[in-house]
């Protein structure tokens, strides 16, 4: 399994990793003074949904094929807009209560371009990358693969 | 000719093991494969309608005629992030 959230290459910055997703340093990566804006999004494992009570989020992937789909994906965001700098981040294994699962963000000259790029990686991640999670719930006999 | 295909998820966990080993004949499609998956294991059935094809780590349409020593993997719906 990939460990190591791989290196910064040029102005992209795309990986997955086992660990704590290294926020600070991706949010210093982002800076460039070309930039007057910097759009992040974090999804973070939640405690409760309808009910149902979380202990943590397990993830898998195909890992090859996440990380070719996550750099198609800012291939494409950076044809739709000008984006100086971008970070695309998974955890995998074991994400504990209010961690970090994802960590997605983008710098641009204004803010409007930040925000719906941001909003257009996460939305495609979902859907596009090769990425499962596994809801760990409290009985463990309800612990589901979602679906979604 | 014979291929490998990849499980991941609720496929993996359904069926215990993380890849197949298949022998098919040349001309075989994506589709073609994840039909006779489907007769033979009924949790591929129940995902099928559901399922994107991967080839050597690219999606591609069921038409894709397959090669031997092809991954072929059986993408359920994705849920990141």
């Amino acid at each position: 399994m990939i460990v190591d959230y791989q290196k910064p290459v040029g102005t992209r910055w795309v990986g997955l990793g086992n660990e704590a997703i290294p926020e600070s340093k991706a949010l210093q990566f982002l800076r460039d003074e070309k930039c007057g804006a910097i759009s992040v999004f974090a999804g973070t494992t939640r405690k409760w949904t309808n009910g149902q009570q979380t202990t943590s989020l397990w993830y898998e992937a195909y890992e090859p094929m996440a990380l070719s789909e996550m750099q198609k994906l800012v291939d494409l965001a950076e044809g739709r807009w000008t984006l100086h700098r971008v970070v695309v981040l998974h955890r995998l294994g074991t994400v504990p209560l209010e961690q970090v699962s994802v960590w997605i963000g983008v710098s641009t000259a204004h803010r409007a371009d930040a925000f719906n790029a941001c909003r257009w990686l996460i939305d495609h991640l979902k859907t596009e990358v090769p990425i499962w999670k596994k809801d760990m719930t409290l009985d463990t006999r309800d612990s589901t693969w979602l679906d979604r | 000719m014979t291929i490998r295909v990849l499980l991941f998820s609720v496929l993996k966990d359904q069926l215990g093991v993380d890849h197949l080993a298949l022998r098919i004949r040349p001309g075989t499609t994506g589709e073609g494969v994840l039909h006779e998956l489907a007769s033979q294991y009924p949790i591929i059935a129940n995902y099928q309608p559901y399922i994107r094809l991967a080839v050597n780590a690219s999606y591609v349409t069921g038409e894709v005629v397959l090669e031997d020593g092809d991954d072929v993997a059986l993408i359920t719906p994705t849920s990141g992030g």
